[in-house]
């Protein structure tokens, strides 16, 4: 009998991180269709709702959490930030040398690398279906998720999705503290004929004069060979967009 | 009908994916700097002030047949007199048997160091210089090859020179190899040259945790040599090692240590610890190091503010020199304005 009940509660708790994974996969669909791909990216900085900076990245993401950030605005251009794993670099042309940095270094810049690179929750995250709510009348999954490697910039993040097809509205980021440290809104409009997150509304809640909001400009599908996230290669030339 | 055959095929290698990205990034800055001499120092130096003018400009071509051209020139003009225009970088780059070639002049530091870097062995520069100018590259054939975690560098730096009157301009053959592994990078390097003999080292880079990284540096030299009495003195076998950490908290405060014992250094400044603290905020970033070397007790303090907003940095330092480090220079202080485009 206690057999019979212990499988049973095993494969309850395999069918709900399955479900988890198939509702992980379909959020991350409205972020990127194409598992690699470059992404053109605005950051405006609001302070009290005035528009503060505004800064230019292009990111190209590979499977296998492979992320290089190309910085673009005049001040900062020719700047690198290259993610592989849980293994951080960054590169100043100054300097021309890439530096080993730690996940906390990666986040002394103006804009937090996490939220313009991380574009998936899949792989990265895991956790349970807490409950159901709404968020602006939409009803919504609330997902209890919790990071799979310490270096992701939030460790824990509960994460609201339209009941009806899983497209991301909100989330709650936190830090391995368990300290809040910002809310997400995520705006999904029609692009290229499917619906797609086309901007990320970052509400700072340690800062809360601060808001940031990371424009997706567009997202294209592309290849790119090993050495582009090799370290070594940063202090070549930049490929081609 | 042959004519279009003709053009398309002379158009083929055009057509092949271009890999390199067309960019320019300039910079202009203006600086000022001032140092104060220590009263009744032996060479007689009186106290100075320099202002001038500084502008960079960044660029790389995609050129035909997967080529790729990268340049970096400067223009300095200082307010007494005295205008140079350099090409800091100008290279040729394209992939070649698996790898890639590069020919020119290009800037090639290979180090995990901070203040002291043993492994640079190519490039030499000034390390702990205040609001150092633009780097000037060597004169280098450069072979390179990129595996998913690895990566081999193979230079012959300044072609065709043998022994030059300062160590950067010396001919040389220098390899460098790269790994990954997980939470920590390796580099061995090996460099022949006429001046030094045979150089063999070796460094690593180690994320212990979130917040702390760990790094070092060895290189033995068959043959060194000293700066003593304005001139280079053979001096034997050399040795130069390094051992630091970088330590930074989720409040963004920042501590960087190192200890290092430099054989070719002046006598009485081969071994030195350095000890930085540095807090960023939002744009304002605010730094304080010394430098201690034990064998004389000269001390190096160092204060640093800088202030980032867009394309503008403001930013201003100020050095003492306290001991024997004291004995021309009692301080210095420079301010910098810089726009980026």
């Amino acid at each position: 009998m206690f057999k019979t009940f212990a499988v049973t509660m095993l494969l309850c708790g395999a069918a709900q991180a399955a479900d988890i994974d198939a509702i992980l996969k379909k959020a991350d669909s409205f972020r990127m269709l194409e598992s690699s791909a470059q992404i053109e990216t605005l950051v405006q900085t609001l302070k009290n709702g005035s528009p503060d900076k505004e800064k230019r990245y292009q990111v190209l993401v590979r499977p296998g959490g492979k992320a290089l950030i190309l910085f673009r605005s005049p001040g900062e251009a020719g700047q690198k930030v290259l993610m592989s794993g849980d293994d951080f670099w960054m590169f100043l042309p100054g300097s021309a040398r890439p530096i080993r940095i730690t996940p906390l270094q990666k986040l002394l810049g103006d804009a937090s690398t996490g939220d313009i690179a991380t574009m998936t929750w899949s792989g990265d995250y895991t956790g349970s279906v807490a409950g159901e709510t709404t968020v602006d009348g939409v009803p919504c999954l609330e997902l209890e998720l919790s990071a799979l490697r310490k270096s992701l910039s939030y460790q824990r993040v509960v994460l609201h999705v339209a009941k009806n097809d899983y497209r991301p509205l909100h989330a709650d980021l936190y830090a391995a503290s368990n300290r809040k440290l910002k809310q997400a809104y995520y705006v999904v409009e029609q692009r290229e004929g499917r619906p797609q997150v086309t901007r990320m509304v970052l509400k700072d809640e340690v800062q809360t004069s601060r808001e940031t909001v990371v424009n997706i400009l567009s997202t294209r599908p592309r290849q790119f060979g090993d050495e582009l996230f090799n370290a070594m290669y940063l202090s070549r030339n930049d490929v081609k967009p | 009908m042959r004519l279009r055959h003709t053009l398309a095929l002379a158009m083929l290698p055009l057509a092949q994916q271009a890999w390199a990205d067309d960019y320019a990034y300039a910079s202009v800055r203006g600086q000022f700097e001032s140092r104060e001499a220590q009263p009744g120092n032996p060479l007689r130096m009186r106290d100075s002030t320099r202002l001038f003018e500084h502008a960079e400009l960044r660029w790389q071509l995609d050129a035909p047949l997967q080529n790729a051209l990268r340049g970096t020139f400067t223009a300095r003009h200082d307010r007494d007199g005295g205008s140079t225009i350099r090409i800091n970088e100008l290279s040729l780059e394209r992939p070649l048997g698996g790898g890639f070639l590069t020919a020119g002049k290009k800037v090639m530091s290979w180090d995990v160091g901070y203040a002291f870097r043993p492994l640079d062995v190519v490039q030499q520069e000034d390390r702990r210089a205040l609001n150092p100018v633009t780097l000037e590259g060597v004169p280098m054939l450069a072979w390179e090859s990129f595996g998913e975690d690895s990566a081999m560098t193979v230079v012959l730096s300044n072609p065709g020179h043998g022994r030059a009157d300062q160590p950067r301009d010396d001919g040389s053959l220098a390899l460098r190899l790269y790994r990954h592994r997980g939470e920590r990078d390796e580099y061995a390097v090996l460099r022949l040259s006429r001046r030094n003999g045979t150089e063999a080292g070796a460094s690593f880079s180690h994320v212990l945790n979130e917040g702390v990284e760990l790094h070092a540096s060895l290189l033995w030299q068959q043959r060194h040599e000293e700066w003593q009495r304005q001139r280079w003195q053979p001096a034997g076998r050399g040795a130069k090692a390094l051992a630091g950490f970088t330590w930074t908290t989720e409040s963004q405060f920042s501590v960087l240590g190192e200890a290092w014992v430099d054989r070719s250094a002046v006598s009485g400044q081969e071994r030195n610890l350095l000890l930085r603290a540095a807090q960023h905020w939002d744009t304002v970033d605010v730094s304080a190091d010394v430098l201690y070397q034990p064998q004389n007790g000269g001390r190096i303090g160092t204060m640093s503010i800088s202030w980032k907003q867009g394309p503008w940095l403001l930013s201003a330092s100020w050095r003492h020199y306290g001991g024997a480090a004291g004995a021309l220079t009692r301080s210095v202080a420079v301010a910098t304005i810089e726009r980026g485009f």
